[in-house]
């Protein structure tokens, strides 16, 4: 008896334990993202103004860049929404994962999270030339999100 | 030890080739990566940079705080 209790002991700590590689790859992969996200978001606020505190709401684009990219106030404030839509959705895939175990079904977060994504690259695509920082962040946010639907097995 | 090896375990343990103890050594030495709560503290790290960006995106589209 105490043999087979053992045995049952062992294949559930086989299971637990065989659930992690998949959360910690989507783990990786969205905290790459995440940090591609970051860095296209201030790359996007440095060109709009250059000079402006980092930390506090930039309203107006005054950057001699901004002027050359016609990165308009409207255009900014566009961008800051879909910004804004990209990294609620995060949190909310980051919420969900914390608490995914596999088995489970993909969180929609995800899906809506690469959405998001999608949103941002088209519209940094258009706004500005492919070797801009924002652009090519905002690409490596977007493959490393696929990376994670794959894991995860998000349709 | 990969998750495969550790899954045959209880078929050393069944078939007499290995004690009770020597299959808790095995498991002791066992290390999957990150733990659970490990993993759940990278994902809060990724929520607090999300969290402070998103507040920096929403004061820039004119969002009220």
């Amino acid at each position: 008896m105490r043999r087979i209790l053992f045995v049952v002991a062992l294949l559930t700590l086989v299971t637990a334990c065989a659930s992690l590689p998949a959360k910690q790859n989507a783990t990786i992969s969205l905290q790459a993202s995440e940090v591609a996200l970051e860095s296209a978001h201030d790359a996007e606020r440095l060109l709009c103004s250059p000079t402006a505190d980092p930390s506090a709401a930039i309203t107006h684009c005054d950057g001699s860049g901004a002027a050359a990219l016609g990165l308009t106030d409207a255009k900014h404030q566009q961008l800051a929404r879909l910004f804004s839509t990209a990294f609620g959705a995060e949190i909310a895939a980051a919420n969900a994962l914390t608490i995914w175990r596999a088995g489970d079904p993909p969180p929609s977060t995800v899906a809506e999270y690469q959405r998001d994504l999608d949103d941002i690259l088209a519209a940094v695509k258009l706004t500005f030339p492919s070797t801009q920082v924002a652009v090519t962040k905002t690409q490596t946010a977007v493959d490393e999100a696929a990376k994670i639907a794959v894991i995860l097995g998000v349709k | 030890m990969t998750i495969a090896m550790l899954a045959l375990l209880p078929q050393l343990l069944s078939a007499g080739l290995a004690t009770e103890q020597e299959v808790a050594n095995l498991i002791k030495s066992f290390q999957p990566g990150m733990t659970d709560a490990e993993l759940n503290a990278v994902l809060q790290l990724v929520i607090s940079g999300a969290t402070k960006h998103k507040a920096l995106a929403d004061a820039d589209a004119g969002k009220p705080a």
